[in-house]
């Protein structure tokens, strides 16, 4: 009976979690943003070109996509899902919910395997419901972002290496998963090498017995075969192209930060030292994912990386997290888990503090999960000191407090998300998309002077990749991870993405597409336009004008100028 | 005084160490403000480091000093009371707690419509309008009511306080990376990287002798400055237990074997210098 009743409640927070990812999958957040619909056309482009991505490259080890070269593992996940689903937003975000709801029950028993007998239960349970309504993990599950999927692979690799302990054969899957994991986003080619070095050091007297050296052997061999794709380009401008341009020990654009300008003084030497400034830098961008401020209050402050009035953790989560902190460091009897917990805690924030951008929870996703474990162990510490009358009334106040927190994550990430952050998304497009595609028989002209909108248009018009590769060229095939020239110009049949230059393209009868800065209400009263469609955000500002030219008008304005300048 | 004799050893580097810890703060205040400022805003710490140093020799009625805060600053008028609170709780001496209390509540009393003006309690029109226009958002209104309403946006208020507050990179990064724009300094309260010994200490918390008073007034200190508008140069009242704080963690760092200690005393001893230089110039440049 207890047995069914645990697997009832271990249901019970899976459809929470899963709910809660997928309610509104595709539609909310509004809109569909560049990097999502980059991935998804580059999954389409390869089903529909035999393995060509839209530059033409076959079977790509990253995807040049703009200059940022992502990785290529949520890519050919979306490929089988494409003759599934068809190429939709809910397409190219579902392997990010899929692998988000399979980390329950691989979080759920890493816990149990690892946790001492007194608390695994609990603590299996609770990290799981934890994980289930984590606001950080429901936004990367319910996105288009190649961490959440990372983050997956990172665990299975640490949990089948736990297994191998006792059954070496495993240590083969435990290889397979670090593999794919390094593959699957950036952030992991740090960790994931890091972590095995730290499992390898902390058990290396049972992995040394002789016994075991011919199936590590194989492992490792195995491990580096899956990752040596990925390894043969990692000199490439390409592959260095996103790491150079974040990190905080690149001060070719830009000076260290504290830097202090036009001193002119000995103490320069000292005060604007680059060793000493980015040391600093360092240390506060890394202690600023472990600060309870950014944890509970702050959030990250990327629009699209958070939801608003909400952030990383729940507020109600700080005492427990603090408890937690304590219980961790003090504790002997948490078995495995707290060398593990440890470890994951210091070294997960590494690579995100490695880059500029404060408390970015894309690149530093595995911190969650040592960070609701350790919130979790504060809670059972709390309930153990409970006299016992208070022990049923805190479990329903627990079980309320979890409801709360799950209203909580539908009132920002749905209600507020949508209404607020819809431009961060590029809310707008697929209304552009459809307006335009019944506009075949006329050039049209899509502004792109503040952002490349072409890919989403490629993707709502789901626009023929062998098309677009014979229209479009980029770099040569050989300089495809060498060449770092983007071409701002993009056409698309009858569609061309550019910048508008108004004194040409008002002369000709066209269609011309832009935001609000790029096509303004006097533009359209000064110059006669007509306008074809007004796309609007939620909160009813203006996100994209479609207007036709009036070439006639313009050239009669044109010819008056002339005749008034003759007389004169 | 007994509580330094406590974490004071005869080392010249320990008392290098301590000198830059206690100095940082004090003189940055001073060189970014001016010096009538400092000595307001570093009397109440001043009068609590009188009271920790009383109650580590037994004198428990030095407790009754921390009732004077609110007389020197106006905006520290809840700390008495909440100190005296929490107190109550772990002290076995409850009547004398009562009674502090009691005087504490008094106090208030007399000066609270005053206190209430440096609030976050006040709920201005703009606040209410974007509430309301955060209603109309929700479908279904009970919902609506259950996160948008006038305690919510004094809870938002107050949660951005706290955790401010209780923000390492606040004291030891002058809030870096995520500065607070506008009505704070943003100034740096001690050198980067005594947040080693700092974290050490923290760990260890229960190792210091009275280290329930301490946690009791950085409690009722936090809680207080959390509800002002504005608690940039009054939070200067942290300084003294944050110190004993970092004081305790190089005691810590002094015990641990040589191949742990003598690296990390290096770094501290070098950073520290850059520190000061960075600080010097950084006014120089001014």
């Amino acid at each position: 009976m207890k047995k069914y009743l645990l697997i009832l409640l271990f249901l019970s927070i899976f459809i929470l979690g899963a709910f809660l990812r997928l309610y509104k999958l595709g539609e909310a957040p509004k809109g569909l943003y560049i990097d999502e619909a980059g991935q998804g056309y580059s999954a389409y482009s390869l089903i529909k070109t035999g393995g060509k991505d839209e530059f033409g490259k076959f079977l790509p080890i990253i995807f040049r996509s703009f200059n940022d070269f992502k990785t290529p593992v949520y890519i050919y996940l979306i490929v089988p899902l494409i003759p599934l689903f068809d190429l939709t937003p809910f397409t190219v975000r579902f392997p990010s919910f899929l692998f988000s709801i399979l980390t329950f029950p691989l979080l759920f028993i890493l816990v149990y395997r690892l946790s001492s007998e007194k608390i695994r239960l609990p603590l299996s349970f609770i990290a799981t419901l934890l994980l289930a309504i984590s606001p950080w993990h429901i936004l990367f599950g319910r996105t288009n972002f190649e961490c959440n999927v990372a983050l997956f692979f990172y665990l299975m690799g640490i949990y089948f290496f736990y297994e191998a302990l006792t059954r070496p054969k495993l240590f083969i899957l435990s290889s397979i998963f670090f593999g794919i994991s390094f593959s699957a986003y950036h952030s992991q080619r740090i960790i994931t090498p890091l972590t095995i070095a730290f499992l390898f050091y902390l058990f290396r007297l049972q992995l040394l017995n002789k016994k075991n050296i011919p199936i590590l052997l194989a492992s490792i061999l195995l491990g580096l075969l899956i990752v040596y794709p990925t390894l043969s380009i990692a000199s490439t401008p390409g592959f260095l192209s996103r790491a150079s341009n974040l990190n905080i020990f690149s001060h070719s654009n830009s000076l260290p930060a504290g830097y202090i300008e036009n001193l002119n003084s000995p103490l320069s030497i000292f005060a604007n030292n680059p060793i000493y400034l980015t040391t600093k830098e360092f240390l506060s961008l890394y202690f600023h994912y472990l600060t309870p401020r950014s944890m509970f209050n702050l959030g990250d402050y990327g629009p699209r990386s958070s939801f608003p009035s909400l952030a990383t953790f729940f507020i109600w989560q700080f005492p427990f997290y603090i408890l937690g902190l304590f219980r961790i460091f003090k504790s002997q009897d948490l078995g495995s888990l707290k060398p593990l917990i440890i470890f994951l805690l210091f070294i997960t924030p590494i690579p995100a503090a490695l880059t500029r951008d404060p408390y970015t929870t894309i690149r530093a996703l595995p911190l969650v999960i040592p960070q609701l474990i350790i919130i979790s162990l504060g809670l059972i510490y709390t309930y153990n000191l409970l006299p016992k009358i208070y022990k049923r009334v805190s479990l329903i106040i627990f079980v309320l407090v979890a409801i709360h927190s799950s209203l909580n994550v539908y009132s920002s990430a749905i209600v507020l998300n949508d209404f607020f952050r819809a431009k961060e998304w590029d809310y707008g497009l697929e209304e552009v998309a459809k307006v335009i595609s019944s506009h075949k028989d006329i050039p049209i002209i899509v502004d792109s002077s503040r952002d490349d909108y072409y890919i989403q248009l490629l993707f709502f018009l789901k626009y023929d990749p062998a098309k677009y590769q014979q229209e479009n060229f980029e770099v040569p095939l050989s300089q495809y991870y060498t060449n770092l020239y983007h071409n701002p110009t993009k056409k698309i049949g009858n569609i061309i993405t550019r910048n508008i230059f108004w004194e040409k393209d008002l002369s000709v009868d066209q269609i011309l597409v832009g935001d609000e800065l790029a096509i303004s209400k006097e533009q359209i009263e000064n110059h006669k336009l007509y306008l074809i469609k007004e796309v609007f955000y939620p909160d009813l500002s203006t996100a994209f004008r479609v207007v036709r030219t009036n070439p006639e008008y313009e050239n009669y304005q044109k010819l008056q100028k002339l005749n008034s300048q003759t007389r004169l | 005084m007994k509580f330094l004799k406590e974490i004071t050893f005869s080392n010249v580097q320990f008392l290098l160490l301590s000198t830059a810890a206690i100095s940082f703060w004090p003189l940055n205040f001073y060189l970014t403000n001016n010096l009538k400022d400092t000595l307001i805003f570093i009397t109440p710490s001043v009068i609590f480091l009188i009271s920790y140093s009383l109650i580590s020799k037994n004198i428990s009625i030095s407790k009754s000093l921390v009732l004077t805060l609110p007389f020197i600053n106006p905006n520290l008028l809840l700390v008495p009371f909440l100190f005296y609170t929490i107190i109550f709780f772990i002290s076995k001496n409850k009547i004398v707690s009562i009674f502090l209390i009691s005087v504490s509540l008094i106090v208030i009393s007399l000066n609270y419509s005053n206190f209430y003006k440096q609030t976050i309690f006040p709920i201005s029109n703009d606040d209410l309008q974007n509430t309301l226009r955060k209603i109309y958002l929700y479908e279904d209104i009970y919902i609506a009511r259950l996160f948008q309403n006038k305690l919510s946006i004094i809870l938002d208020k107050f949660y951005f306080n706290f955790f401010a507050l209780v923000d390492i990179n606040n004291y030891f990064f002058n809030f870096h990376p995520r500065e607070i724009v506008g009505e704070n300094q943003n100034l740096p309260k001690f050198p980067f990287i005594f947040i080693i010994p700092f974290l050490i200490s923290f760990i260890n918390i229960s190792k210091i002798k009275n280290w329930k008073i301490i946690i009791a007034f950085l409690l009722a200190a936090i809680l207080n400055l959390s509800i002002l508008k504005k608690f940039d140069h009054v939070d200067f009242l942290l300084f003294i237990p944050l110190t004993i704080l970092i004081l305790h963690g190089f005691k810590i760092v002094f015990s641990k074997r040589r191949l742990v200690k003598i690296p990390l005393l290096i770094l501290m001893f070098l950073f520290t210098v850059f520190e000061y230089l960075y600080l010097f110039a950084k006014f120089q440049n001014l």
